[in-house]
């Protein structure tokens, strides 16, 4: 069976086949292929219009969201600002509507300037440089063809990027390594740069013509980078090095970030000044024409090129590898290293990397200095890496298809919760590392540590408090507000900052639960002190503060102290502030209540801070009476659901875990909602009877489910756009809208099958109609996701699950008269 | 569940990080996170990374 095409995300398009430079390292003009000296100088109109044309055929294809374009040579700023300028606009003319184009450039700085500089701030043109360190080991290399060296004028074009106005354009460093340069120096001079990333380049090299090292020293290049490794660890990881990101990523799971290790399958191409598709261009470094596919860019789509056997050879994962790598302990992480690297006369690329001892002790050196106690052996690495996917029975996720799914289905679902949480909040942490620094970034830095420190031993607590429905919505409120931030806008980095100190309050939480003593500052969110799944502590009234000190202490699992501006209290989660003065009238400590039925209790969440997120307004604070009036109305709703609706209730007992109690609708209309991010939370406006509530949950709690799935599952392209017209909205809903609707109404639908057998006479006349209604829209908005042909094929088949369902009730006899 | 352990299952891409201390999380990398979370928090479209970005760029 032929392997799905690998659509191409990454194009190389060269602008200038020759460069002002004489490096002598260099794998354009000293290696291999010779290519360059019967290419033209510089890339065509004609070149640059197909180009882009190819590009915009190939995005529309593949629905690509994003196409990364970087303009390589030679040296491309040899081309000129004017055809520079051309490339770009054209580019985006032909990707505009299509999808974006991310634009880049990377050059040896020679000839960057000012004029450059503006150039490519007003066509969005990021820019990267290559520079190998102080100024000795640079000009070793990188000189003029007179043999004078380029690292001034290199440093002057870097100076242009890292302050003032082109900050937003500097992309980063790329410094091929000599092992005859002092590692540290190197890097301390490249950090000294301020690069906002940077990567380390093995010297381009084979079997055949092997990289330069010392007699016996086998591992030398991997001393040489694990010195820097051990000095960017130090230091605390200031910016990204893709080399040991990708390392680190690829232990834990991730995915390489970089052709040069991992296995990742390549999607990357390179178009030459005459119009030439090649692979990637490393391979100058194996033999003359080594990177040559024989097809262009007027007579050849790129499709074609996706199918070309060599760029296939290079997507194959572990299967690609030699039989060698593919034993190794580490081929998760070095993937056979950059691929070019492999080849060897006689037997091509199905080698090791001839820096193959060099990776190997590199990516074991990271690993045991990064988890000492797994250590660097297959067992130990097996132990840390979670290359463990979380999967589901396939009965069970063909249960909650059918529009059901009991307890087992809904661990599954939970243990992926879980994970994700993990990752949300260690994101957070991340994210607020690189806001500016202020008490609230302070706060959240500090609360992280907290936090860690009660996973260690009590990591049940901290599930507890991650679990809480609202921590994920703060989390992705957080890291949605990261990626949307306005380079400059310092209000909403301000704001943006007081939320992430949110994470000191669920550390303490965290810490409370546990009974480990602890102490954080802890943001004041309008006047209150937020401790997520506990509740939240008044101190209005006291001198005005921006944060709380809350202390834990060991062993008092229920007892904790707030001080804020002039007030101090200690606090006992299911008591109250013990040291209210009468003059308080209103209870400081605002406790989340449970609603306890006979089997099932869930939380009356009322008070956190990350709450209203329902797209209806949440209930403020609601009094002792109506708390009350709702835990007898729940009680009675889910009696209703045991009794009548049985099917729910194992995954409702074992999923619903929050109650948002929203206001009223004026119209009298019932009023639930759920908010993708809050797994477990349902928010409901209190209907008028118990009946109404049991239906509403059993709906919202469909989307729970719903969510949780497609958490783990594409179900669908997301990348369609459409919207469709639906029985239960007057608007037209988009794909995931239909998907989640249709499958809250299969829920609905059965709902009102038995209902129109178990109500009183009236009631159950109007349950017949429901149930008429409901399933001919339910079958309808089926046969709309079945004939998107946007479904994945576990989409269908959980269409189909659902179709399973209601089609044997579309036979189901009704009442004479009543409409369907 | 270790997705190697049964064969009628459906295996997604989320790593199972239960048991992974949120201190081992902090050294996963941007893309690493952004991975994980992608269906969670879409990044947009200018900030996606490559997942084997091209060696001789930045």
């Amino acid at each position: 069976m032929e392997a799905p095409l690998v659509p191409f995300r990454q194009l190389v398009l060269k602008v200038h086949s020759r460069c002002d430079l004489a490096c002598d390292h260099c794998y354009v003009y000293e290696h291999q292929d010779q290519s360059w000296r019967s290419r033209p100088m510089v890339v065509s109109d004609e070149t640059v219009a197909w180009t882009a044309a190819r590009l915009a055929e190939h995005a529309k294809s593949h629905r690509l969201d994003q196409i990364r374009v970087v303009l390589h040579g030679g040296e491309p700023l040899l081309a000129g600002p004017d055809r520079l300028r051309h490339v770009a606009r054209t580019l985006r003319d032909a990707l505009s509507g299509v999808c974006d184009l991310d634009l880049r450039i990377h050059t040896n700085g020679i000839l960057l300037d000012e004029a450059y500089c503006r150039l490519f701030a007003d066509e969005d043109i990021k820019v990267g440089i290559s520079v190998d360190g102080y100024q000795e080991a640079h000009d070793r290399h990188r000189r003029y063809a007179n043999g004078r060296g380029s690292y001034h004028q290199v440093v002057k074009a870097i100076d242009l990027l890292r302050t003032g106005l082109y900050r937003d354009l500097y992309a980063g460093l790329l410094c091929t390594i000599d092992i005859a340069n002092d590692p540290v120096a190197v890097y301390e001079a490249l950090m000294a740069l301020d690069p906002p990333r940077i990567d380390f380049l093995l010297p381009h090299a084979t079997w055949d013509n092997p990289p330069p090292r010392p007699p016996g020293a086998r591992t030398a290049y991997a001393e040489w980078l694990l010195a820097i490794f051990a000095r960017w660890i130090a230091a605390g990881r200031p910016i990204p090095i893709r080399l040991f990101d990708s390392v680190i990523s690829t232990t834990l799971g991730g995915p390489s970030g970089t052709e040069a290790a991992g296995l990742e399958p390549s999607d990357l191409v390179v178009v030459e000044t005459d119009g030439t598709y090649e692979q990637a261009d490393s391979l100058k470094t194996a033999f003359d024409g080594a990177p040559a596919t024989g097809l262009d860019i007027i007579h050849h789509e790129l499709d074609v090129v996706a199918r070309h056997p060599a760029i296939g050879a290079r997507q194959r994962g572990v299967a690609g590898l030699c039989a060698t790598c593919q034993a190794c302990p580490v081929v998760a992480s070095c993937g056979g290293g950059l691929y070019a690297h492999r080849y060897r006369s006689g037997t091509g690329f199905d080698n090791p990397s001839v820096y193959c001892a060099d990776l190997m002790k590199l990516i074991k050196g990271i690993r045991q200095e990064l988890w000492p106690a797994a250590g660097p052996s297959p067992q130990g690495a097996a132990a840390i890496n979670p290359r463990h996917r979380i999967a589901i029975p396939e009965d069970e996720l063909a249960e909650l298809a059918t529009g059901f799914g009991g307890s087992g289905a809904l661990a599954h679902l939970q243990r992926a919760q879980r994970s994700l949480r993990r990752a949300l909040v260690a994101a957070v942490h991340e994210a607020a590392t690189g806001l500016a620094a202020n008490a609230h970034t302070a706060s959240a830095r500090d609360g992280w540590h907290v936090l860690t420190r009660v996973d260690a031993d009590h990591p049940e607590a901290v599930d507890a408090v991650l679990g809480y429905p609202y921590v994920r919505v703060w989390a992705t409120h957080c890291l949605e507000g990261i990626r949307d931030i306005r380079p400059g806008d310092a209000s909403q980095a301000g704001s943006l900052s007081a939320d992430m100190g949110h994470l000191s309050g669920i550390a303490m939480a965290a810490a409370i639960r546990s009974g480990l003593a602890a102490q954080l500052a802890v943001p004041v969110r309008n006047g209150f002190v937020y401790l997520p799944s506990l509740g939240r502590f008044d101190v209005t009234g006291t001198d005005p503060a921006d944060m709380a000190i809350v202390e834990s202490f060991r062993g008092c699992g229920d007892t904790f102290t707030i001080a804020a501006g002039d007030g101090q209290w200690t606090v006992s989660t299911s008591r109250g502030a013990l040291n209210d003065t009468p003059a308080d009238r209103r209870p400081r400590w605002q406790a989340v209540r449970q609603l306890a039925a006979h089997n099932l209790s869930v939380a009356l969440e009322d008070a956190d801070a990350f709450r209203d997120c329902h797209h209806w307004p949440a209930a403020p604070r609601l009094g002792d009476q109506t708390a009350s009036h709702w835990e007898s109305q729940f009680t009675m709703a889910w009696d209703l659901i045991q009794r009548e609706h049985g099917a729910y209730a194992p995954a409702l007992k074992a999923g619903l875990s929050a109650i948002v109690p929203l206001t009223a609708n004026v119209a009298g209309d019932d009023v639930s909602a759920t908010a993708r991010h809050a797994f477990g939370a349902v928010a409901v406006a209190l209907p008028a009877d118990h009946a109404t509530l049991a239906l509403l949950l059993i709906h919202e709690f469909q989307h729970v489910k719903l969510g949780a799935v497609m958490d783990m599952f594409d179900l669908f392209d997301a990348a369609d756009e459409r919207l469709f017209q639906v029985a239960w909205r007057d608007d037209p809903r988009p794909l995931e809208g239909v998907l989640q609707g249709t499958y809250a109404h299969v829920a609905v639908t059965d709902f009102w099958r038995v209902r129109r057998h178990t109500a009183e006479e009236a009631e159950a006349r109007a349950a017949q109609t429901q149930f008429a209604r409901w399933r001919a829209a339910t079958a309808e908005a089926t046969e709309t996701l079945a004939d998107s042909g946007s479904l994945t094929p576990l989409g269908q088949r959980f269409v189909e699950g659902m179709q399973n369902s209601i089609t044997p009730w579309l036979a189901e006899p009704v009442s004479a008269g009543v409409d369907g | 569940m270790d997705a190697n352990d049964q064969a009628d299952t459906i295996v997604s891409d989320l790593a199972d990080l239960d048991q992974v201390r949120l201190l081992d999380l902090q050294v996963m990398t941007d893309e690493t996170i952004s991975g994980m979370l992608r269906r969670v928090v879409p990044a947009s479209p200018g900030q996606r990374v490559p997942v084997a970005a091209f060696n001789s760029s930045i």
